[in-house]
C-alpha cells in the first residue's frame, strides 16, 4: 500500500468515527423533562401520529409472572400501539445482586420490580423516580396501606402496589393423612415451630421414602429475609426490639437483632436445619412438587405452578408457624421506573396501568397473585375460599411489613446472608456479631 | 560532530509504525489508562454510582482504608487464599510438566481442558460437588464410610474448597509455561551432568531448577496478582461466607461500588490494591534480577 492510500485509510477510519459519534448523539432521545416543556401532557397526539416507543420492563423470574406480565403487557400494547414493551427476565437468586448494577449503569431498564423492602432505599439514593401524580386519592386509598408505607419516601410514592404477598405452608396431603396428622385449616389454629417440627418430623417418618425433606423453601436456605426473618421476628412481643428487628429510624440493629429472643430464635432456626435435619442445606430443585418435601413454605402464586407443573400432587395450604407472636411478611416486588430513564412518561403510564384494576386482571388471568387493591382482594372470589384465603386471613390479621428504610436493600442483604450461615450450621454469637457490627457501621450513612 | 540523519524510508517507516500503532494505542487509551485515571479520581470522592451525584473527599476515602477492620479482614482472607493456592499450584504445574514432558499429548490436553473452561461453568459445577446434602464429593466420601463434609458451610473448610478449585482450574496454564521453560534448557547440560555421575535429583537441583527461575518469576507474579484478584468463584459459590470466611477484597470492592453505593471508597480499595500489587510484582522482579 503507498503512503498516500495509508494516510487516505486512515483519515477515513478517523472520518467515520466521527461522524457515528455524531450520530449517536443525535440520535439520543430529548430528556423527558425537556419533551415535558414542550408537549404538554393534554396535547400529545393521537396514538397514531406519536413517535414509537420501545420501553425495557426487567423483573425477577417467578411462578407464572412471565406468562402473566406477557399478558398484562399484550393489553397495554393494545390500548397503545405506539408503545412495545420488552421483557427481561431474571433468574429470582441473581436479581437482588443484579438490580443495583443495572441501576448504576448507564441505561438500566425503564420499569423495574423492586422489593418492596428495598424501594425506599432506592428512592433515597435517586436511582428511582416518585410516582405520586400517577395515583389519585382513591387509588391510594384502595391500596393496601402496608405497600403504601413501604414506597413511600418523603411524602411520595416511588413504587406502584401491584401484587403482594404474605408466606403460606404448603403440605403434601398424601403424606400428612398417611400419617394421621391434620394440620390447622386457618390462622387462630395455626401452629407453634415447636408443634410444626414435632408434627412434620412424624410425617417425614412415616413416609414411604427416606429421602423427604420436611421443609422446603424456594430457595435453601432461603436468602431473601421475606422467608427467614419472620421466624426471628416470632420470638418477641408486638412492638418489642426482637418484632421490629430495626429501629424505628431504620439506622440501628444493636439491640434489635441481637436480643436473647432474637439469639434463642437463631439456635431454633438452625436447630430445623442441623439438629431435625428438616430443611435442606443446599438447593434441592423442585423438591415439594416431585413428592421429596412434605412442606413447602411459599407465595400464593405457588398454587398454580404446582396444578399446572405438577397435577398429580394432593396439596393443601396451611398458615405460617411462630414461636411468640403470629407473623408474616407483608411485601411483594413493585414496580418502578428508573431515574435514568429516557422514556419517565411512558414509564409512568405503563406502570399505572399495570396498578390499575384492568392491568391486575389481565396479570391475574394468568397467574393468581394477591393483588395490593382491597377492592380486588375482597372481590376476587379465588381468596374468599380455601386454600387461598388462608394467605388473606393472614395479610388482614398477623402480617407485617419488613424492616427497610433507606437502608433496606443493605439490611435485607446482610440479615439474609446471616441466615443462611446460621442455617448452615455457623458459630450463631460469631455470625450475628459480625453482621450487627457491619450493619450498624454501614446504616450509619443514613443518619 | 557528525551526525548520521536517518534515511527517508527508515523515516518512512517509522511513521508507518506509528499510524498502524495508532488502533491500539486508542484502544489502550480508552479501556486501561482512562479507566486507571478515573478510578485513581474517584478515590477521592464521594460518588453515589445511582444517582451520578459526585463530591470531593479529598484523602478521606484513604483514611477510612487505613482504619476499616473488614478491609483488614478481607485483606487477610486474600493472603491466607493466596497462601493456599500459589505455592502449591505452582509445584503441582512443576510436578506436572515434568511428568507430561515426555508423556503422550493428550495428557498434556485433558490438563488444560479446565484452564480453557469458562470460570463460570467451574464455578457452578464445583458449588454442585461440594453440595452439603447432594453433591458429588461427599457422595463419593459416603460410599467409604467418611460423613458429609461442610465443604462451603463451614467457616474452616470453606476457603481451601475453593483453593482447591481454584488450583485445578489453573494448574494447567502455569504447566503449559514450565514445559515450554523446560524445553528451552539445552539437552548437552544434563548429558554433561549425567557423565560427571549426578543423580535425578541433582539434575533437577542444580540445572533445572536455576534455570527456571525466569519462569517462576514470572508464573510468581502473575499468579499472585491473579490470587489476590480472586473474585468470580467466590461471589458464584460462597458471596464471602460463611461468617466472611471468603470475604476476599475484590468482593469488598464489588459490595462497597454496588451493595453499599459507596463508588468512591471502592475506588480508594482498588486503588491500594493496585499499588500493592505493583510494588509485589517490583519487588519479585528486582530480588529474581540481583540472584
Amino acid at each position: 500500500m503507498n503512503t498516500k492510500l495509508r494516510y487516505l485509510f486512515v483519515f477515513v477510519l478517523a472520518l467515520s468515527v466521527a461522524i457515528v459519534g455524531c450520530q449517536s448523539t443525535d440520535d439520543e432521545p430529548a430528556p423527558a423533562e425537556e419533551l415535558a416543556e414542550t408537549v404538554p401532557a393534554e396535547e400529545v397526539a393521537p396514538a397514531e401520529e406519536v413517535e414509537p416507543v420501545t420501553l425495557r420492563f426487567m423483573f425477577p423470574e417467578g411462578a407464572g409472572r412471565g406468562p402473566g406480565f406477557d399478558s398484562a403487557i399484550a393489553a397495554y400494547e393494545e390500548l397503545n400501539p405506539h408503545i412495545t414493551i420488552e421483557t427481561e427476565s431474571i433468574p429470582f437468586g441473581e436479581y437482588g445482586g443484579l438490580l443495583p448494577v443495572q441501576f448504576a449503569g448507564d441505561s438500566p431498564a425503564d420499569v423495574a420490580l423492586v422489593d418492596s423492602s428495598a424501594v425506599i432505599s432506592y428512592a433515597y439514593n435517586g436511582a428511582i423516580v416518585a410516582l405520586g401524580d400517577i395515583f389519585n386519592q382513591s387509588d391510594v386509598d384502595d391500596f393496601l396501606p402496608s405497600l403504601v408505607d413501604q414506597s413511600t419516601y418523603e411524602g411520595q410514592m416511588y413504587g406502584a402496589p401491584f401484587f403482594i404477598s404474605t408466606q403460606g405452608v404448603f403440605y403434601n396431603t398424601d403424606m400428612f393423612a398417611a400419617a394421621g396428622i391434620d394440620p390447622p385449616t386457618s390462622v387462630e389454629e395455626a401452629w407453634t415451630w415447636p408443634e410444626f417440627v414435632e408434627n412434620v418430623s412424624r410425617v417425614v417418618e412415616s413416609a414411604e421414602s427416606d429421602d423427604v425433606w420436611g421443609l422446603v423453601f424456594l430457595s435453601n436456605p432461603p436468602g431473601s429475609i421475606s422467608w427467614s426473618l419472620p421466624v426471628i421476628r416470632s420470638n418477641g412481643e408486638p412492638g418489642s426490639n426482637t418484632f421490629m428487628a430495626l429501629s424505628a429510624d431504620g439506622t440501628e440493629v444493636s439491640g434489635y437483632l441481637d436480643t436473647p429472643e432474637a439469639m434463642e430464635a437463631y439456635q431454633f432456626w438452625q436447630d430445623l436445619y442441623v439438629e431435625h435435619g428438616l430443611a435442606p442445606q443446599g438447593d434441592v430443585p423442585d423438591a415439594f412438587g416431585n413428592g421429596q418435601a412434605a412442606t413447602m413454605i411459599s407465595f400464593s402464586a405457588w398454587g398454580s405452578v404446582l396444578n399446572n407443573v405438577f397435577p398429580d400432587l394432593n396439596w393443601d395450604i396451611m398458615p405460617i408457624p411462630y414461636l411468640e407472636t403470629h407473623i408474616v411478611h407483608a411485601s411483594h416486588f413493585m414496580p418502578t421506573v428508573a431515574a435514568k430513564s429516557d422514556y419517565q412518561e411512558e414509564a409512568k403510564a405503563f406502570v399505572q396501568f399495570l396498578s390499575s384494576t384492568e392491568g391486575f386482571m389481565a396479570y391475574y388471568d394468568v397467574t393468581s397473585d394477591m393483588p395490593a387493591r382491597i377492592s380486588l382482594l375482597n372481590g376476587l372470589e379465588e381468596f374468599q375460599v380455601r386454600p387461598l384465603s388462608i394467605f388473606k386471613d393472614e395479610l388482614l390479621t398477623v402480617a407485617h411489613a419488613a424492616p427497610g428504610g433507606p437502608g433496606g436493600a443493605i439490611y435485607g442483604d446482610i440479615v439474609g446472608s446471616l441466615l443462611v450461615d446460621i442455617a448452615q450450621g455457623a458459630d450463631i454469637e460469631a455470625a450475628v456479631d459480625a453482621a450487627v457490627t457491619e450493619l450498624d457501621a454501614q446504616l450509619t450513612q443514613f443518619k | 560532530m557528525d551526525i548520521k540523519r536517518p534515511s527517508a524510508h527508515a523515516i518512512e517507516q517509522y511513521r508507518s509504525a506509528l499510524l498502524l500503532s495508532v488502533p491500539a494505542l486508542v484502544g489502550l487509551a480508552v479501556f486501561w489508562y482512562m479507566p486507571t485515571i478515573q478510578a485513581v479520581v474517584l478515590g477521592f470522592q464521594d460518588y453515589n454510582l445511582m444517582s451520578g451525584s459526585q463530591a470531593w473527599t479529598g484523602v478521606e476515602n484513604f483514611q477510612t482504608a487505613a482504619t476499616d477492620p473488614l478491609l483488614r479482614l478481607t485483606f487477610l482472607n486474600t493472603v491466607v487464599y493466596f497462601l493456599m493456592e500459589v505455592p502449591l499450584q505452582m509445584a503441582l504445574a512443576l510436578a506436572l510438566a515434568l511428568l507430561v514432558r515426555r508423556g503422550p499429548a493428550w495428557l498434556r490436553t485433558v490438563i488444560l481442558v479446565p484452564t480453557v473452561t469458562s470460570m463460570v461453568v467451574v464455578s457452578v459445577i464445583w458449588g454442585l460437588m461440594y453440595h452439603p446434602n447432594s453433591g458429588l464429593i461427599n457422595s463419593l466420601l459416603g460410599s467409604v464410610g467418611v460423613a458429609p463434609q461442610p465443604f462451603l458451610t463451614s467457616a474452616q473448610q470453606a476457603m481451601p474448597s475453593i483453593a482447591l478449585l481454584m488450583i485445578w482450574k489453573n494448574v494447567g496454564f502455569s504447566m503449559l509455561f514450565f514445559l515450554a521453560g523446560l524445553v528451552s534448557i539445552p539437552g548437552n547440560y544434563y548429558e554433561a551432568a549425567e557423565t560427571d555421575g549426578a543423580n535425578s535429583a541433582q539434575l533437577f537441583r542444580y540445572i533445572t531448577l536455576p534455570l527456571l527461575r525466569g519462569t517462576v518469576v514470572f508464573l510468581l507474579i502473575t499468579n499472585t496478582v491473579t490470587a489476590f484478584k480472586v473474585f468470580t468463584p467466590i461471589f458464584l459459590i460462597t458471596e464471602g461466607g460463611p461468617i466472611n470466611a471468603t470475604r476476599v477484597v475484590v468482593l469488598y470492592i464489588f459490595e462497597n461500588a454496588f451493595r453499599f453505593n459507596k463508588m468512591g471508597y471502592a475506588a480508594a480499595i482498588s486503588v491500594l490494591l493496585a499499588l500493592f500489587l505493583l510494588i509485589i510484582s517490583v519487588y519479585s522482579l528486582r530480588v529474581s534480577r540481583t540472584k
